[in-house]
């Protein structure tokens, strides 16, 4: 399989008056294509952290992230939005919708923002297989956590991304439907043949994972 | 505790206030200037007028020492002078010299100066000028030895001539003097100027016989300084009435009065003005602060659910903008005191001739009328604050509402729609992401398009106004042709008894012979002849006048004036029976009369006094420049109102708007005499050049600040909105949005309030301006008479509009991108 994230060396430390926080400390890994790995760690370990790198929300004190081969922080600001919205698909714990738009509109915002048409068959069918279908006109604020996190997780897989970056997004949720959620996404993610990374702090979660790594005071541990 | 929270909100919430300070400096700063503007008008007016106008408001003639002494101590006379006219000096034909005693008071009520020494004291001594003694074929300093052969007046009849030393005791000013006669201002080279020889009151009690001494008793009555003419004038009368004094010894200062009156439509002008600023202030703040309060809803909750009173939540929201309004209103003051001198500079310079300019600048830096006033920073304050209120009572009231619940349940400050569910838009682009936040906030939409466009109607409603008053139009309205003769007229003129209507029309300059050497100019293409004839009519009194021109129009004019009437209906042929006249609509300022009334107006052609009744037959607008008088009828009309050549008025037609060499042809063609007024189109061009250039920078500058408050409505509203959607948009951001995605978002967000604001500024500005220009056309403001859309400031409201919304979300955009995107997702309310 082929590699298709790799982590060079990252580096990323929060100044807190006299205190330094190294949240990332000098990490690298790698991680091939179509796999579920789960980081896990304790509150505050830097898992957030390393995820944000990756994802290009935030930039690194040095060190190289290559996503697909492109050395994400190689690229400005509109370059990297743009390749973050083509490659990469986020899921977070607090769902991160945009209050004002439908479920549908959610799910499509990234293929709208890279001006791409909307494949209205494939959208329909990846909301029917994640069961929210019925509530495609529907405004956030009348969903439940777990019909929001299912809207988090459609809007992610709409674009078809490369890689899925998901930051416990459980997190919020009860048993049940937590386990619903994970299903549904290790479902997706086999389907579409994509490749997860999911932040968790549950065990259980992460035993359902590929491959887990241990984050500690932001150095990672197999 | 309350004004803690109050400050720490106003802390916190800095963007707002910074925004909403703006708005109060600017208010501040427009309230003050417009005042101190206006209230130096007038007494830098007062000011001019009251060091070269004689000041008394009115004399009486042919009093006796009795009566000097009962008038003396009547309340109703704050002070007073007296002048007696003993005789004349003999010599300085043809000018004319009064023997004059006058005391010292009179001498303050006249604005006489001395330029040197005193008045006289001594039975000898005599104060002149050095102009009087040039007239006599004399020099002679301070201090010497005059002789004068004078007549005295004794028993109504003057005397056998006298001759006697005087000793020059001073010498009076000049050219601050106003003449003690109550003419006008005489010509530097005029030949027969009348001057006064000052005597002292031992000479004329020597002279004169105690019973025969008659005073001219000049006085101030005790009305208010700011009284009107009427008040003033019924005052006169009534003390006259009280001693016996015949109307005919009344003679009242007019000069003087007219000029010291303020008209009440000035300070109501400036009244509206500034209501218009408070308007504008008020429905910025409000608008502000009613654009945040979402934002504040869940705080308020909290504070609530802590047990804030109702009463608190308010004047959390009070104290807030107050503690704004404290720190914008004194830099308001500080900037306006700066600026409003300079300000009213270039508004005296609109007003007034250059003449008074450097005599104004003098006043205003020599200190020596108070400039700023401190009722003026009272008011400002008072005005101020209480906008401050007013806006936030409404902010005030929501604010009070808000429910315990509130803090749990509005967990989102983003306005979401109230069903829940709508259709989805298929494809989202960066326009439907704008269209739906903009229909989602529909009221703070709404709030904000409405709010800037009250400011935007009433710019584009004077901006048609402005563009309606050109040059051109205001000069073609004054002026008929390019050269225009009127006679030089004056009434009971002794010093200028050839300038009399009543010997003019026995030998008019402005004759048949004149008319065609003017037309055989080089240039020159026709000649209109326009006749007049003074009456005097009681029923309209003499406020406006003591007489009434009844102008003549000429046959060629007959369609142009049929074509100007607005009320009634009359034909230039029933004009000229004689028995019907026309009136100039500008009359109805000042009178009430409509078509149908009769008037009875007295004519006095030299040789006899006789009284005509005309009936108004229509009413004309004031235009195309031939009808500057209150009453016309076909000049034919004029032969049977009286005799003699009624010739008043030549207007000349030339090939060009100004040429030297007619000019100078013209004036070769003129009497010596200067019985003949020149006036050209030019001069009225440039003068109405000068004035509008003025007018629209003042009104522009005006309205540009007016318009900056009503900006910071705009500036408010896309800050909030991206306050507001920080989360969102850095999810937007986290879905692949650019920096150049979001700033095209938020200048599409932007189009929408300026095209609202433009659309609604625009439309209803243009459909309210055009019965504005009706209106001012009808009151002939800058002479304005024909509609020109103000396309210019379309188009500069359009590009201002369009530039700022570009800037702002440019700037919106680039203040987005400090923060970490990462910090963005977080944030939460």
């Amino acid at each position: 399989m082929s590699t298709i994230l790799k982590i060079q060396d990252l580096v990323k430390y929060y100044s807190t008056g006299e205190t330094v926080v190294k949240a990332v400390d000098h990490t690298s890994i790698e991680i091939e294509r179509g796999r579920f790995t789960a980081i896990v760690g304790r509150s505050g370990s830097g898992k957030s952290t390393l995820l944000h790198l990756i994802g290009g929300l935030e930039r690194p004190d040095s060190g190289k992230v290559f996503i697909d081969g492109t050395d994400i922080f190689s690229l400005k600001s509109d370059k990297l939005a743009q390749f973050r919205r083509r490659k990469i698909g986020f899921i977070f714990q607090d769902y991160n919708l945009i209050p004002s738009l439908t479920v549908w509109e959610n799910v499509v915002l990234p293929l709208g923002l890279d001006h791409r048409r909307v494949n209205e068959a494939q959208i329909t069918d990846i909301l029917e297989k994640i069961g929210i279908s019925d509530k495609k006109n529907s405004l956030p604020s009348t969903l439940s956590g777990g019909q929001k996190q299912r809207t988090a997780i459609a809007r992610a897989l709409a674009v078809e991304p490369t890689i899925i970056l998901a930051d416990e997004p459980t997190g919020n949720l009860d048993s049940q439907t937590e386990l619903e959620v994970m299903s549904l996404l290790k479902t997706c993610v086999n389907e579409y043949g994509q490749t997860l990374i999911m932040i968790t702090h549950d065990q259980t979660i992460a035993q359902m994972a590929d491959r887990t790594l241990l984050i500690t005071d932001g150095a990672i541990n197999e | 505790m309350i004004t803690q929270i109050s400050f720490k909100n106003m802390k916190y919430y800095r963007n707002r206030n910074i925004i909403t300070g703006i708005a109060i400096f600017l208010t501040s700063v427009l309230l003050f200037i417009l005042p101190t503007v206006g209230v130096n008008l007038i007494n830098t007016q007062f000011e001019i007028i009251n060091r070269y106008y004689a000041k008394y408001h009115a004399q009486y003639r042919n009093v006796d020492s009795a009566l000097v002494k009962k008038l003396s101590a009547h309340h109703g006379i704050a002070r007073y002078g007296l002048r007696s006219d003993i005789g004349y000096v003999s010599g300085a034909e043809p000018s004319t010299i009064i023997l004059t005693y006058i005391d010292t008071e009179c001498a303050e009520l006249y604005n006489m100066r001395l330029e040197e020494g005193h008045l006289p004291n001594a039975e000898d001594e005599i104060a002149v000028t050095h102009s009087m003694l040039k007239a006599l074929g004399t020099e002679a300093r301070l201090g010497d030895t005059v002789n004068l052969k004078f007549q005295l007046e004794r028993n109504r009849t003057l005397d056998y001539a006298q001759e006697k030393s005087f000793v020059i005791a001073g010498f009076i000013a000049e050219t601050e003097t106003i003449e003690v006669s109550e003419n006008e201002t005489q010509p530097e080279n005029s030949q027969n100027r009348l001057y006064s020889a000052l005597i002292s009151k031992d000479f004329l009690e020597k002279e004169i016989p105690q019973q025969q001494i008659r005073y001219r008793f000049l006085f101030q009555t005790g009305n208010d300084e700011n009284a009107y003419y009427d008040d003033v004038k019924d005052s006169i009368e009534s003390i006259a009435n009280e001693f016996g004094i015949p109307q005919g010894d009344i003679v009242i200062n007019k000069q003087y009065l007219y000029a010291n009156y303020v008209d009440p439509s000035f300070v109501a002008g400036i009244a509206i003005i500034m209501i218009i600023v408070v308007a504008a202030g008020i429905i910025t703040i409000y608008s502000i602060y009613y654009v945040g309060m979402a934002e504040r809803i869940r705080e308020l909750g909290k504070l609530r659910a802590l047990g804030a009173e109702k009463r608190q939540l308010k004047q959390i929201i009070l104290r807030e903008g107050l503690c704004v309004a404290a720190i914008a209103v004194p830099i308001g003051l500080l900037a306006a005191t700066l600026l409003s001198k300079q300000c009213f500079l270039w508004f005296y310079q609109l007003y007034s001739e250059d003449i008074y300019s450097a005599e104004v600048k003098k006043i205003l830096y020599g200190g020596e009328m108070a400039f700023y006033h401190g009722w003026i920073y009272a008011l400002d304050i008072a005005v101020t604050f209480a906008t401050v209120y007013i806006s936030l009572l409404m902010p005030m009231r929501k604010a009070s509402r808000v429910s315990e619940t509130e803090a749990i349940r509005y967990n989102d400050t983003r306005v979401i729609s109230h069903r829940g569910r709508r259709r989805s838009h298929t494809d989202i682009r960066l326009s439907t992401l704008a269209k739906i936040y903009i229909t989602g906030n529909g009221k703070n939409s709404i709030v904000t398009i409405v709010s800037m466009s009250v400011t935007g109607i009433f710019v584009m409603a004077v901006a048609t106004v402005l563009s309606c008053a050109t040059p051109r139009d205001s000069a073609d309205n004054d002026v008929l042709g390019q050269y225009v003769l009127h006679l030089n007229i004056s009434f009971d003129d002794m010093e200028h008894p050839e300038r009399d209507w009543r010997n003019l029309i026995h030998d008019n300059p402005l004759n048949d012979e004149l008319v065609e050497k003017l037309e055989k100019i080089n240039g020159v293409e026709k000649a209109s002849v326009f006749g007049n004839v003074y009456t005097k009519c009681e029923e309209l009194g003499s406020e406006v006048d003591d007489y009434y021109g009844i102008l003549g129009i000429p046959e060629e004019y007959a369609d142009t004036m049929e074509s100007a009437i607005v009320d009634g209906s009359v034909t230039y042929d029933e004009l000229k029976s004689g028995d019907k006249v026309i009136m100039n609509t500008s009359a109805l300022y000042w009178f009430d009369l409509q078509v149908g009334d009769k008037l009875v107006f007295t004519i006095d052609d030299g040789e006899r006094v006789y009284e005509k009744e005309l009936e108004i037959a229509a009413m004309i607008e004031p235009r195309y420049g031939f009808m500057g008088d209150f009453f016309a009828m076909a000049y034919d009309g004029l032969e049977k109102l009286c005799g003699g050549e009624k010739q008043y008025r030549v207007n000349i037609f030339a090939s060009s708007e100004y040429d030297e060499e007619v000019y100078d042809a013209i004036k070769a063609l003129l009497p010596e005499t200067d019985t003949v007024n020149i006036e050209t189109w030019q001069e009225v061009y440039d003068m109405w050049v000068k004035s509008l250039r003025m007018m629209n920078m003042v009104c522009y500058m005006f309205l540009g600040i007016l318009s900056v408050i009503c900006l910071m409505n705009v500036v408010n509203t896309m800050i909030n909105s991206v306050h507001l959607r920080k989360k969102d948009i850095g999810m937007m951001q986290a879905a692949g949005m650019t920096d150049t995605q979001l700033v095209k978002m938020l200048c599409l967000e932007g189009m929408f309030y300026m095209a609202g604001t433009l659309i609604v500024s625009i439309g209803v500005g243009s459909a309210i301006g055009y019965p504005i220009f009706l209106w001012a056309k009808h009151k002939q403001i800058f002479g304005i008479s024909s509609y020109h859309y103000p396309i210019t400031a379309a188009v500069v409201i359009a590009a201002v509009l369009f530039g700022v919304q570009m800037l702002l979300a440019a700037a919106l955009g680039r203040t987005a991108k400090r923060e970490p995107l990462i910090e963005r997702i977080r944030f939460s309310e």
